[in-house]
């Protein structure tokens, strides 16, 4: 069997795993866009406060391409999918044929036409390039400004502030990471950044931007305001990486590709994994998940990928969130929660039908935050115990007699 | 493979295996130089939950495809393909804490060593034959055994 | 309730806070809420008053950092005053009830086995080497007739014989006294070694039915959990008239402890207080005692042989005759020194006599009369080790019962607080939180390893003295000899004192 995986993060990583699973024989070949062996991503900006080295980036060891009879195409990009001749076009000429085909491309960060913005005068946030090329930018006393105050917005935040740079956060919605922080919660958030000498504007974006006389850049946002700064970072959103099956028929895109529930794309042989799948959260676990999966689907396994909700664990600047599931949800919902200001404690459940629907931790997280997800994504009624949920001794104990007795005995 | 289970019938809540579990995971592997000199009390990889009269130490079950693993952002987590334990490579962990949202037991605490972020779990104490909450549970309420076929 | 408490602390607890890493293993066990902890303040202290020093924390303590001491007696030294009257007068004078003690009697009471000695072959007659030479320990219980002929072989009414692997058994500690935990323990390692427990007065548990095989199973006068399969299921049925820690009382288990499996297992609601009678309300004389031995043989096919249990009381010797001629296969005799889950204090430490006198008058008497044969003789009350198990059996004993020194390897510190069901060793409770403690399966590998222990010194003890069987010490005096013993003491005891010849 001759495996063909085109991207080298996390999906295709686990997705080499998942294929050992089951086939130690088979060739594999990893056609990988980036310079370097799969490393993990969301390292990118430890590197950048120097929290991380360069010898500490790779996500799995050097042997374990060798360990596991990979061949690695480093900086070779796929440029075309012929279904019909089960080959890859690779942007060197190359044709590699495959009998199974794991897409695995990824997403790109967002950039919307703003006026004035050119790839010249404003970062992503996304790679190890990424972050090497804004090493040289963020130098102690230098203003940055940063395009969207999610995951990733929070996260070049945290690691500009630490290298000494001025942060200002500019967010389209009503508040921090809307999609896992309430109106509370985001204000609480904000709170603390502005704490942490971060500025922040909300309901605001980029209308315009250029590079004065003296090279720093000028921004002006859609309420007027107008901004100086050396460093622009978009950190706006990605898009998955879909462009080698735009127009392939049966092939259904919608942003990301449709997949079934064994993760085949609907051609035979080709299955895609992690942030290029349509509708799947562009997260970390989902994407090692689905590649594992993936994986042992295209070397014969039959398993099915049920489609997860979101969970999420960000860390800035010494604050810890958890999100999972449907965090941000208030009206409809019963909401359970633990609030303590002065500790920036924000505890938050969720709650539909006496089954967790959301889960939001904030400055408090602990072993419980794994049980309350399992609970969620198993959809078990938390009637019996909800009074316990967010007592400090909620545990497995808490749950019913034979589930906990189960879970132990496995 | 080989995994500690509990049985609570015979736990009787002295937390003996977590002040094991501590000295195991020491510098010096010493009772007293752990508590007073590396100040280790509260980073038991092992938690007791009580509801007493009841009470069980609850540790990693070393999944078959564990979520801590599957989420963590460095791969630092990793299952031993050999013994199927599932360990932290705690040089490498940056603590984004995702593994503690991903295990379905909460056996997984956030922590601290040494001003590096450290993810508590149980190891299955992988240098040694036996774990040492194990072997140091007065009651037999722990056991180290292979209950089922496969990793 | 008094304001003023006129006594300081029996015990004090010392920390060494050099090595107490506060890993609050201390507070968790004790049983007493001795051991306090303040988490505010992070801080460990004691309630000395509360301590019973049953040594729990120090036992559980990984530093080793605890350490129990006796408080100085709150007055001056004084023989006749001593602190134990001057405590129970306090308590009293509080109280105003009736004082409660657990486990035997601890008075300073002489302890004759401590004054006989064992005989040794030397030179003129060999002694033997138990691990190169068989050695045989089977001691078989019950009715032995002689001469046998060949109508009394087809007689239905002669019960068979028991053989217990070493003389040695397990006494009668109720369900309901101590745990389920402690009561399977005992049941565990009297199959494992091939003897027989004894259920005490509360019935067998249903769970632990596949161990009857091995059971003692009681009828006392409260008759709690007797019915006809439970005296089926036993190996030797005991009919209880009185107990060595508590000679002519009757027992009182406090409605607390009547959870629900015991109070299933004692056929009795839920609850309330288990009241056995002092006597047996139908029995008076020894005639109504043949009447309930013989209920209960026929009862039970005449397969079960039957055992009547007395204390060691003055007239002991007169009774146990009465008892052989009444029908009994076994006399079991519980001396002073008994222990027991709650008994009055004054009770336990003032009635009853010694063991070894009651054993040598038993076994004399019975001889006299030619009727030995007709019974065993079991003993028991405060065996502390082999060697007290071979003087009692030189005395004239088949077999022991042992309780104490069962409880102790059980982890029982004797600190004789039973009757408040807080034990912390998870023996004399049925506080799941306690009793748990208890691993069944520790508690009968300790139980089995002291019998094994006992037995392996038993027949060095009779190699020594060139006896290759236990049934040829039985009532063997010739081994015995007596040092510092009067001249009554030794007539009593049927034993010639130490330095003179056979």
């Amino acid at each position: 069997m001759n495996y063909v995986i085109i991207g080298n993060s996390v999906a295709a990583v686990n997705a080499v795993a998942g294929i050992r699973d089951y086939d130690r024989e088979g060739s594999i070949t990893i056609v990988s866009a980036e310079n370097y062996y799969a490393y993990g991503r969301p390292l990118i900006s430890y590197w950048l406060e120097k929290r991380v080295q360069d010898q500490d980036m790779p996500y799995r060891p050097q042997e374990f391409y060798a360990q596991n009879n990979v061949c690695v195409l480093l900086g070779r990009r796929a440029v075309k999918l012929d279904p019909e001749a089960c080959q890859v076009h690779l942007d060197n000429g190359e044709k590699l044929p495959y009998d199974r085909l794991l897409l695995a491309t990824g997403g790109r960060p967002f950039v919307p036409p703003i006026e004035g913005l050119t790839p010249a005068n404003y970062f992503t946030f996304i790679n190890y390039d990424d972050v090497r090329r804004l090493q040289a930018a963020a130098i102690p006393g230098r203003e940055a400004v940063i395009l969207g105050a999610g995951p990733t917005g929070l996260k070049a935040m945290e690691s500009l502030v630490q290298r000494g740079v001025k942060v200002t956060l500019v967010e389209l919605a009503d508040r921090l990471w809307a999609p896992a922080l309430d109106p509370e919660a985001g204000a609480l958030v904000a709170g603390f950044l502005q704490d942490n000498g971060v500025n922040l504007y909300l309901n605001d974006t980029l209308t315009s931007v250029y590079r004065e006389a003296d090279g720093r850049l000028h921004l002006e946002l859609k309420s007027g305001r107008e901004l100086q700064a050396d460093i622009l970072v978009m950190a706006i959103g990605v898009r998955p990486n879909v462009e080698l099956l735009e127009g392939l028929p049966g092939v259904t895109i919608n942003r990301g590709v449709v997949v079934g529930p064994d993760l085949g794309i609907g051609l035979p042989g080709i299955y895609a994994a992690g942030d290029v799948v349509a509708g799947s959260p562009p997260l970390l676990p989902h994407a090692a998940i689905q590649g594992k999966i993936a994986g042992r689907n295209m070397a014969g396994a039959r398993e099915t990928y049920l489609p997860l909700p979101p969970y999420n664990a960000l860390g800035f600047l010494g604050l810890h969130i958890i999100s999972i599931g449907n965090s941000v949800a208030n009206e409809g919902y019963e909401v359970l929660t633990e609030v303590d200001p002065a500790a920036l404690v924000y505890r938050k459940l969720v709650l539909k039908d006496n089954r967790l629907a959301g889960v939001l931790l904030i400055n408090k997280i602990d072993h419980r935050a794994g049980i309350y997800r399992q609970l969620l994504e198993e959809g078990l009624e938390v009637a019996p115990f909800k009074d316990a949920l967010l007592r400090p001794d909620f545990g497995l104990l808490s749950l019913p007699e034979t589930i906990w007795r189960q879970k132990l005995a496995e | 493979m080989k995994k500690v289970y509990a049985r609570p019938a015979y736990c009787m809540n002295c937390h003996l295996c977590e002040v094991n579990c501590i000295v195991a995971h020491s510098r010096s592997r010493d009772l007293f130089r752990a508590y007073k000199r590396e100040n280790l009390r509260g980073t038991a990889r092992v938690i007791v939950e009580e509801r007493l009269p009841l009470s069980v130490a609850v540790q990693c079950r070393h999944c078959d495809d564990p979520r801590c693993v599957a989420g963590c952002i460095s791969g630092a987590m990793v299952k031993d393909p050999e013994t199927g334990i599932v360990y932290c490579q705690e040089d490498k962990c940056v603590g984004c804490w995702t593994c503690v949202a991903g295990c379905p037991y909460g056996a997984i605490r956030p922590g601290e060593k040494n001003g590096r972020p450290v993810p508590l779990k149980c190891d299955l104490c992988r240098e040694a034959d036996e774990p040492a909450c194990v072997a140091g549970c007065p009651n037999r309420a722990l056991v180290f055994e292979e209950r089922r076929a496969g990793a | 309730m008094p304001t003023l408490s006129l006594m300081p602390p029996e015990f004090r607890v010392a920390r060494d806070d050099n090595k107490c890493i506060k890993c609050l293993a201390c507070v968790r066990q004790c049983g007493f809420d001795a051991q306090q902890y303040d988490a505010e303040d992070d801080r460990l202290y004691a309630i000395d008053a509360n301590c019973v020093n049953c040594q729990r924390c120090v036992s559980i303590c990984p530093a080793g950092a605890l350490t129990i001491y006796k408080n100085p007696p709150p007055m001056r030294p004084n023989a006749h005053w001593t602190e134990g009257h001057l405590r129970n007068i306090v308590k009293q004078a509080e109280t105003g009830g009736v004082l409660l003690t657990g486990m035997g009697n601890d008075q300073p009471f002489p302890t004759y086995f401590d004054r006989l000695l064992l005989n040794a072959s030397q030179v003129t007659n060999p002694s033997i080497d138990p691990l190169r030479e068989p050695m045989e320990l089977r001691t078989y219980l019950g009715s032995r007739v002689e001469p046998v002929t060949l109508e009394e072989c087809r007689d239905k009414t002669r019960t068979p014989l028991v053989p217990i692997e070493t003389p040695i058994m397990f006494s009668a500690m109720s369900y309901g006294s101590i745990s389920h935990e402690a009561f399977a323990s005992l049941a565990r390692a009297a199959k494992a070694f091939g003897t027989l427990f004894n259920t005490g007065e509360g019935g067998l548990p249903e769970d632990l039915y596949e161990y009857a095989d091995h059971a003692v199973v009681q009828v006392a006068s409260g008759r709690f959990g007797v019915h006809a399969g439970y005296l089926n299921a036993g190996r030797v049925i005991e009919i209880k008239i009185g107990q060595g820690a508590k000679p002519g009382i009757g027992g009182h288990l406090p409605g607390e402890k009547i959870t629900a499996p015991v109070a299933e297992t004692r056929m009795i609601p839920e609850g309330t207080d288990a009241l056995s009678p002092a006597p047996h309300h139908d029995i008076y004389s020894i005639e109504d005692l043949k009447q309930l031995i013989f209920t209960l043989k026929e009862a039970t096919r005449y397969q079960k042989p039957v055992s009547v249990k007395i204390s060691a009381v003055h007239n002991v010797a007169a009774i146990a005759s009465g008892i052989a001629r009444a029908g009994a296969d076994i006399i079991a005799i519980d001396g002073f020194r008994g222990g027991t889950g709650a008994a009055p204090t004054m009770i336990r430490d003032h009635v009853g006599i010694p063991i070894e006198l009651a054993i040598a008058a038993v076994d004399q008497r019975l001889r006299e009369e030619g009727i030995r044969n007709r019974v065993s003789l079991v003993a028991a009350g405060g065996f502390r080790s082999s060697a007290d198990v071979v003087k009692a059996i030189a005395l004239g004993a088949d077999a022991v019962y042992i309780a104490t020194a069962a409880l102790i390897a059980l982890g029982c510190h004797l600190c004789q607080k039973c009757y408040t069901g807080k034990c912390s060793w998870g023996i004399a409770t049925q506080d799941p939180y306690r009793s748990r403690r208890l691993n069944p399966e520790i508690g009968a590998e300790r139980l089995y390893n002291l019998l094994r222990g006992w037995s392996h010194e038993i027949k060095e003890m009779l190699g020594g003295m060139g006896i290759n069987s236990i049934e040829s010490l039985r009532g063997n005096r010739l081994h015995l000899r007596g040092v510092g013993l009067n001249e009554v003491e030794l007539k009593l005891l049927g034993v010639k004192h130490a330095g003179e010849a056979m």
